[in-house]
């Protein structure tokens, strides 16, 4: 269920994914141009600059517009017709936001990353304005009703920066409400917390497993990696203490350490091993990067309460400690061991990535001339003159 | 399986014996920790020669400063015994290590040079008073063994001491917090610095003289261009900053058209939009009363950014992925 073309976007997936099994040798050059010639009809990828660029621009003329029309209409006057006309901005948004996909077919352009991101942070302003007015509750309300709109939009126009904001806001839904509970809700929170992360993890894998599901593959890794930041952080012992201290006004005294400190030792130094772990296991870079990120997090989280060596001790021996393990781990690696090695990921090597693009593109040319010439994935010089490769 | 790789085999577009291959291949692949190692490795030499900076400024009254310093320098002096000792005769085109670690190896020679120099300059003086000196032969020096063992991160520490001499800072995150970019002599400084590294970046595309090097040069020159006219557009007198800033935007365009690079051309149009459209809100402001500016710059925006998008979107075509960002 998503506004874009599923076919177009389901060539585009296949296009990239054919690039990666060409990069690895696992196809021949005439089994991808096959493929290809028969997907033509694809949504590009905008280059990352170019997406932000047209995103900024487009999001200027969306508030110059609604500054204009504003200032015309006599809209600012009075507060009511502020919200009418905000009202009305938002359905206007979101008209243009449909008709720039179905009937324009922009996918990722910028054009429509500008009108849904703005569309939605009018329609979220326009519901606090018409509904919220709780004073004490304001927050809770916020994100009760932006939730559902935010899931929405991340299944409707699969995204990913949507998936993981849904999901942080699950999380911040989870921690408001435990704050509401009192004393015992405030206690419980890091385990309430780590639970919702583990659940919401294997609820994510299980419908990464679903394979009818695979349009928004991408959406839900994005939103497991949030699960994993947020199970560990929820468990680490600095945040605890910092935000028990903050929350419930406990200060610690010498001598003393907060409730179920030595559980939290422990979570902060287990967790990510048991990500490393896992990430080997199941050869997942999510786990396997947050999980190295986390041990620096940790290591310094200890460091913060007990100072065991001077500073430029510390870092000498770590540094050192650091090019030793690097040092070891590229001989090591040079075989294969335990699923892993050294060598760079043939699929992600650009200036191969480029050559074989050529030599598809050549393929592809010379065996679907007509197709090719109506606008195409790889037409219009996009990726063309690979062979430029020397330079790069 | 694959969910991809069960479309193509239902749609026939993959046989059954590709398929299994593939789905083999999958299962099999081991995790590349490439990226990891390097970062890892980056990471060590950073601290590890972070540590010792500290180190040395720490223990400079005791009796053990002497040793200390003595290691500095030997731990110097063999990461570039072991990176001359394993040398490549020097080439004009782009240099492949002899190895993984050798890169690695000269960095941290590299940024313990520093530290030593820094070291001998505080406690001895070896430049008198002329501190400037202190960070120029620095400088050359990384800039030297930029060239000579063919290292893109040496030439970027090498450019961004060389502009700390001149009194800028311009490493990315800081080159406008840490500038004050409203004095003059800042403004002047930086356009200086455009023109010396387009100059440079020129002169080795020109003569084909490690022209891996020209994106960096051309990187630094862009933005400092962009940043130096922009600021003398609005900080200082138009008359003199308004050529200078159209002919930035006039070399940036250029040279992105020459290298087909689409990141350049969005510099060019980035920086060249912001420049024209606070000159024309500027003007409107000065000519017409305010109300009726108001809706006047309202619409020169919804109309400068609908041109530039078509624009953008026109030339995307005739620009290839040639950018290493």
């Amino acid at each position: 269920m998503t506004l874009y073309n599923k076919q177009r976007l389901i060539n585009l997936l296949i296009y990239e994914q054919v690039k990666k099994w060409f990069g690895n040798d696992w196809i021949t050059a005439d089994q991808a141009a096959h493929i290809m010639s028969a997907r033509i009809n694809a949504y590009k990828r905008a280059h990352v600059l170019y997406r932000i660029g047209i995103f900024i621009l487009t999001s200027i003329i969306i508030f110059s517009t609604g500054g204009l029309a504003g200032l015309i209409s006599g809209s600012f006057d009075g507060e009511t017709s502020l919200r009418f006309y905000l009202l009305i901005c938002t359905g206007v948004v979101f008209f243009l936001l449909q008709f720039f996909i179905r009937e324009k077919g922009h996918f990722k352009t910028g054009v429509d990353d500008a009108l849904l991101y703005n569309g939605l942070m009018l329609l979220v302003a326009v519901i606090q304005l018409f509904f919220n007015h709780a004073d004490d509750d304001f927050m809770l309300f916020f994100v009760c009703s932006s939730l559902p709109f935010f899931i929405l939009a991340a299944i409707l126009f699969v995204d990913r920066l949507l998936a993981v904001l849904a999901m942080a806001g699950i999380a911040a839904l989870v921690f408001l409400v435990a704050l509401k509970t009192g004393d015992i809700g405030k206690l419980l929170l890091p385990f309430l917390l780590m639970a919702t992360a583990a659940v919401f993890f294997f609820l994510l894998r299980g419908m990464i497993k679903n394979n009818k599901l695979f349009l928004w593959h991408d959406c839900m890794h994005h939103a497991q990696l949030v699960s994993l930041i947020l199970f560990y952080v929820a468990g680490n012992y600095y945040v605890v203490r910092e935000a028990g201290a903050m929350l419930m006004g406990i200060s610690v005294m010498p001598g003393e350490d907060i409730p179920f400190a030595y559980f939290f030792y422990l979570l902060t130094a287990v967790i990510p091993l048991f990500y490393i772990y896992a990430g080997i296991k199941t050869k997942s870079y999510s786990l396997l990067n947050t999980g190295l990120l986390f041990i620096a997090l940790s290591i310094l989280t200890f460091r913060y309460y007990y100072h065991v060596l001077e500073i430029e001790v510390a870092m000498i021996a770590g540094g050192a400690l650091l090019m030793a393990l690097s040092f070891f781990s590229l001989r090591y690696f040079k075989t294969v061991r335990f699923g892993i090695t050294e060598e760079r990921d043939r699929e992600k090597n650009n200036s191969f990535n480029l050559a074989a693009e050529a030599l598809v593109i050549a393929q592809t040319f010379s065996k679907a001339p007509a197709q090719a010439d109506k606008g195409t994935p790889f037409g219009g010089g996009e990726f063309g003159g690979g062979g430029a490769g020397s330079n790069y | 399986m694959n969910p991809l790789l069960k479309i193509l085999q239902d749609d026939g577009q993959l046989d059954e014996e590709t398929c299994i291959r593939i789905a083999s291949a999958e299962r099999q692949k081991p995790l590349s920790v490439f990226w990891h190692i390097r970062t890892i490795l980056y990471l060590g030499i950073s601290v590890l020669a972070g540590g010792l900076g500290i180190l040395i400024y720490k223990h400079i009254d005791t009796i053990g400063h002497a040793a200390i310093v003595a290691l500095i320098g030997l731990l110097c002096a063999s990461c570039f015994f072991y990176c001359i000792k394993n040398i490549q005769p020097f080439t004009k085109a782009k240099a492949e290590p002899p190895g993984t670690a050798y890169d690695y190896v000269l960095l941290l020679g590299c940024l313990l040079f520093i530290t030593f120099l820094g070291y001998l300059q505080w406690q001895y003086l070896v430049f008198g008073f002329r501190y400037g000196l202190a960070t120029f032969v620095p400088a050359c020096v990384l800039l030297l063994v930029a060239y000579r063992f063919d290292h893109l991160g040496i030439l970027t520490l090498g450019i961004t001491l060389f502009a700390s001499w001149l009194g800028l800072t311009i490493t990315p995150l800081q080159i406008l917090s840490g500038n004050n970019f409203s004095s003059d002599r800042i403004i002047f400084t930086g356009a200086a610095l455009a023109l010396i590294f387009s100059a440079t970046a020129y002169m080795q595309y020109k003569n084909d003289f490690k022209k891996h090097f020209v994106f960096t040069y051309m990187n630094f020159a862009v933005h400092l261009a962009g940043i130096s006219c922009l600021s003398g557009l609005f900080f200082l007198s138009s008359v003199i900053w308004l050529p200078l800033f159209l002919l930035a935007i006039f070399g940036m365009q250029y040279y992105a058209r020459l290298e087909r690079s689409f990141y350049f051309l969005l510099m060019a149009v980035l920086y060249g939009s912001i420049g024209v459209i606070y000159l024309i809100t500027r003007s409107i402001f000065i000519i017409l009363p305010d109300a009726a500016a108001v809706y006047l710059v309202f619409m020169l925006y919804i109309g400068a950014c609908a041109g530039i998008i078509s624009f953008l979107r026109k030339i995307r075509k005739s620009f290839q992925k040639n950018d290493p960002v």
